[in-house]
């Protein structure tokens, strides 16, 4: 089980600051997506609109990243600060 | 390189940053720039801009960008203040100033640290309009903007 961080629009249109997910541990960041698009549709939208970033221990995350128990993930759209 | 981070509802106080960066004089350059809320956007009027953060990371972001800025160009002092929650036109968004011996490090620095900023640094922009509120959409051109720097 994994607990994921929601914010900005994501977390407006799934309607919480977290969200949590059955996955088994370690895994990748590509399979998390994966399994969080076949769970929610809000999720499985923002990756076909490539508008799905990752952060694992707060550092934006690529597929490849490897994730382990006990380690913060976020789900938050492209970033528009400045 | 001494530096200044601020990620705060705070006050923005741009006259302050400004006399601080420029407090050190081992620097001759002194380079700053202001985001501020515009009051129109996409042919609406602005009334109110909100800035959501993801708190935590966007410091530990921020702090990173200025350490690869000081360890790219000799700086002598860095500012990176960004306000979050809610704006109003015509008000800072954020100050980014940089100074160094020369000019040229500073124009360059400064540069990157709003190009990287603008596409790794968890915050997020909601505008409120008379139809009601939307999200800023991200931008190509920060993206390609950002990826320059790489090279």
């Amino acid at each position: 089980m994994i607990n994921i961080l929601l914010f900005a629009s994501l977390r407006e249109s799934i309607g919480a600051t977290s969200m949590r997910l059955s996955i088994k541990l370690p895994c990748s960041v590509a399979q998390l997506k994966q399994q969080a698009g076949a769970e929610n549709s809000v999720l499985a939208k923002a990756q076909l609109n490539q508008a799905l970033l990752v952060a694992v221990n707060q550092v934006i995350a690529d597929d490849e990243v490897m994730i382990n128990t006990g380690d913060e993930v976020a789900f938050f759209p492209p970033v528009t600060g400045g | 390189m001494q530096r200044r981070l601020s990620v705060n509802e705070s006050w923005l106080d741009v006259g302050n940053q400004l006399t601080w960066l420029s407090g050190d004089a081992s620097a001759g350059a002194v380079v700053n720039f202001i985001g501020q809320v515009r009051k129109q956007n996409l042919n609406d009027d602005v009334s109110a801009l909100t800035l959501e953060h993801y708190p935590a990371m966007t410091e530990r972001t921020l702090h990173g960008l200025i350490e690869q800025a000081a360890q790219r160009w000799p700086l002598v002092r860095v500012v990176v203040h960004h306000r979050v929650g809610r704006l109003m036109p015509g008000q800072p968004i954020v100050f980014v100033g940089v100074s160094s011996a020369h000019r040229d490090a500073s124009f360059d620095a400064c540069r990157f640290l709003m190009d990287k900023l603008k596409t790794q640094a968890p915050f997020w922009k909601k505008e409120t309009t008379a139809d009601g509120e939307r999200w800023l959409d991200a931008r190509s051109c920060d993206t390609d903007a950002a990826a320059s720097w790489d090279d």
